[in-house]
C-alpha cells in the first residue's frame, strides 16, 4: 500500500470512527424522554 | 378513544433496528467489490461526497417526515405522503412505491439470506472443505439447484433452508416493534458485528502464504482498495456507481425508516438517531465490510486475480471465495461459520425491516390486528417468493433487484426529499427535524435538503431515463428463453402496483366515512 493509500484509509477510518463514537456517546448521555403520553397530539386534524 | 400506537422502548433500539436495516450483505460483498471496480481509494471521495449531499440528508428526511406521519397514526409511505401534503388527494397514491418497493425486495432476499443460513450450516459441519475452485462453484449450484440443464432450479437443502428463514422471519415480525423487532436488532447487531472483528483481525493477521512474494499481505490488499487511483475522478460511471452504493446501503428511499421513525413519540430525537444509525452502518461498511473480503481475496489469490475477483459479482464473492480462503485457514470452518452467520444476521436484520411497511399500511389503514397483518402478509409474500427460487436460473432475482434495489428507492427518495423540502416547506421540515433534537444540525443542510440533494436525485433520474429506459423496457440483453419469465414477474409487479393503489383508495373512503359518522 502506498502512503497516500495509508494515510487516505486512516483519514477515512479515524473520521468515522470518532462520528460513531462522538453520536453514541451522545446517545446514551442524553435523558430519554419517556415520560411522553403514547398518544399523539399534533394540533390540526387530518383533511382526507 | 384514540388508538393506542406500538413504540420502541428504547431509543438504542430503533437506532439498531434502523442501522440493522441498512447494514446488509451489501455492506461486506457489494461495496467491496464497487469500490475495488472503481478506483480503490478514488471511489471514496465520490463516495463520502454522496454520502454528504445524498445519503444523510435524506436519512434526516425520511426520519423526519415518518415521525411527523406517525403523529396521525399512519406508518407506512401513503400515510405519511398524504399528512405531509393534506391538500393533495394523490399524494397518497405515489406512497404506493413505499411499500411495493420494500416487498419487491423481500420476495427475492429472504431466499438468498437462507444461502447464508444454510452455507453457515455447511461451514459448522465442516462441508465447504473443497478440493478445488470448481468445486465450490459447483457446490453454490448445486445448493441453487441451478446447472443440472432443468429448466427449473431450487433443490431440497435450499429449500428446507429457506422455509426455516422465512418462519424466523414471520415469527419475528409477528411478535411486532418492541417484541420482535427491537428484541432481535438488540442481540443481532452486537453479535454481528462481534463476528465481524473477529474476522478483521483474523484477515489483517494474514501473512504471506508459503513460496508467495512477500508483499502479498493483507496491507497489499487494503492498498487494492484504498490507493487512490484519480484519474477515476473524471469518471461519471465512479460517480454513478458511489451514489448508487450510498443509496443500497442506507436504506433510504424504501419506505422502511418512514415506518420505523412513525413508531417514536413527537418529542423523541430524530437528528442524532438518524445521524446514529447511518455512522453505524458506515462504520460496518467501510471499516469492516472492507477489511475482509478483498484484503483476503488478495492474500490467498494474489494480485493478479485480485481484479477478475471483484468483477466477478457479490454471490461469487461470499460464497465461492470466501469459503475458499477459510478453507484454507486452520480452524477455517470456524471462520467460514462467522462468515455466513453474520451475513444471515446481516439479512435478517435487513429482510424484517421490509417487510414492515406492508404490515404496518394494512394495520393502520384496515385497522387489522399485527397478528392478521403478518399471517396475510406472511401467506401473499411465501406465494411470491417462489418465482426467485424456482426460476433462479431465469433471470427472475436479477429484475427483482432491479425494481426493488434500485428503481423504486429513487423514485421513492426524490419524492420524499421533493415533498419535504419544497411541498412541506424547508422552514417547518427544519423545525420538525429539530423537534426535542439532542443534535443541531448545521444550517447548511437546510439548503442541501432543499436545493443539492433535490437537484442530484433528479440529475440522476433523468440521466437513468435517457440512458437506461428503453432497454430496460425491452429487456435488451435478457436471453430469448429467460424473456416470458422477466415478463411474468414484471407483470405480478405491476398487478401488485395496482391492487396497493385500490387498497389505498379503499383505505381512505372507509377513514371518511368513519369521520363522517
Amino acid at each position: 500500500m502506498t502512503t497516500g493509500g495509508w494515510i487516505f484509509m486512516l483519514i477515512s477510518w479515524a473520521a468515522i470512527i470518532t462520528v460513531v463514537v462522538f453520536c453514541y456517546t451522545r446517545t446514551f448521555s442524553s435523558n430519554n424522554n419517556n415520560e411522553e403520553p403514547d398518544q399523539q397530539d399534533f394540533s390540526e386534524p387530518e383533511r382526507f | 378513544m384514540a388508538k393506542v400506537r406500538e413504540r420502541w422502548g428504547s431509543r438504542i433500539g430503533i437506532i439498531l433496528a434502523v442501522a440493522g436495516s441498512a447494514v446488509g450483505l451489501g455492506n461486506f460483498l457489494r461495496f467491496p467489490s464497487q469500490a475495488a471496480q472503481n478506483g480503490g481509494g478514488a471511489f471514496m471521495i465520490p463516495y463520502f461526497v454522496a454520502l454528504l449531499l445524498i445519503g444523510i440528508p435524506l436519512m434526516w428526511a425520511e426520519w423526519t417526515a415518518g415521525r411527523f406521519g406517525g403523529g396521525f397514526g399512519h406508518s407506512s409511505a401513503p400515510g405519511i405522503f398524504h399528512s405531509l401534503w393534506q391538500k393533495n388527494r394523490f399524494m397518497k397514491y405515489f406512497g404506493v412505491v413505499g411499500i411495493i418497493g420494500p416487498f419487491t425486495i423481500y420476495i427475492y432476499y429472504v431466499y438468498i439470506e437462507s444461502w447464508c443460513l444454510g452455507f453457515a450450516y455447511y461451514s459448522l459441519m465442516g462441508k465447504l472443505n473443497l478440493a478445488s475452485a470448481d468445486a465450490y462453484v459447483q457446490f453454490l449450484h448445486w445448493y441453487q439447484g441451478v446447472g443440472d440443464g432443468s429448466s427449473l432450479a431450487g433443490s431440497t437443502p435450499g429449500i428446507v433452508f429457506f422455509l426455516i428463514t422465512f418462519l424466523i422471519n414471520i415469527g419475528v415480525t409477528y411478535f411486532g416493534i418492541r417484541g420482535g423487532i427491537e428484541r432481535i436488532c438488540n442481540i443481532a447487531l452486537p453479535t454481528l458485528f462481534i463476528f465481524a472483528v473477529i474476522i478483521v483481525v483474523r484477515v489483517l493477521t494474514l501473512g504471506a502464504p508459503e513460496g508467495a512474494p512477500a508483499d502479498q499481505t493483507a496491507a497489499g490488499g487494503l492498498g487494492f482498495l484504498w490507493n487512490p487511483d484519480l484519474s477515476a475522478l473524471k469518471s461519471p460511471k465512479v460517480w454513478l456507481a458511489a451514489a448508487g452504493q450510498i443509496f443500497f446501503t442506507l436504506s433510504v428511499g424504501m419506505g422502511v425508516i418512514l415506518t420505523y421513525s412513525s413508531y417514536l413519540k413527537k418529542t423523541d430525537d430524530v437528528a442524532l438517531s438518524g445521524l446514529t444509525a447511518a455512522s453505524t452502518n458506515e462504520f460496518a461498511e467501510i471499516v469492516l465490510g472492507g477489511s475482509i473480503v478483498i484484503p483476503a481475496a488478495f492474500v490467498f489469490f494474489g494480485p493478479m486475480n485480485i481484479e477478475a475477483i471483484a468483477n466477478s459479482g457479490t454471490f461469487n464473492i461470499g460464497f465461492v471465495t470466501m469459503p475458499q480462503i477459510f478453507a484454507g485457514l486452520p480452524g477455517g470452518f470456524i471462520y467460514g461459520f462467522m462468515w455466513f452467520f453474520m451475513l444471515f444476521l446481516a439479512g435478517i436484520t435487513s429482510s424484517i425491516s421490509v417487510a414492515q411497511p406492508a404490515v404496518a399500511f394494512m394495520e393502520d389503514e384496515f385497522d387489522i390486528t399485527r397478528q392478521k397483518s403478518v399471517r396475510i402478509f406472511g401467506i401473499v409474500a411465501f406465494i411470491l417468493c417462489q418465482p426467485a427460487i424456482w426460476f433462479l436460473n431465469r433471470g427472475v432475482l436479477d429484475d427483482l433487484d432491479f425494481w426493488g434495489g434500485t428503481f423504486f428507492i429513487v423514485i421513492g427518495a426524490t419524492l420524499e426529499i421533493i415533498l419535504l423540502g419544497w411541498v412541506f416547506g424547508i422552514d417547518k421540515a427544519w423545525d420538525e427535524l429539530h423537534r426535542g433534537h439532542r443534535l443541531r444540525v448545521p444550517s447548511v443542510f437546510k439548503y442541501i435538503i432543499k436545493y443539492v440533494s433535490p437537484t442530484l436525485l433528479l440529475a440522476m433520474l433523468v440521466w437513468w431515463f435517457y440512458e437506461q429506459w428503453w432497454k430496460v423496457i425491452t429487456m435488451h440483453g435478457v436471453p430469448a428463453e429467460n424473456v416470458p419469465f422477466v415478463l411474468g414477474i414484471r407483470l405480478i409487479l405491476l398487478a401488485a402496483i395496482v391492487l396497493v393503489g385500490v387498497l389505498v383508495w379503499l383505505a381512505w373512503k372507509r377513514r371518511k366515512l368513519e369521520s363522517n359518522a
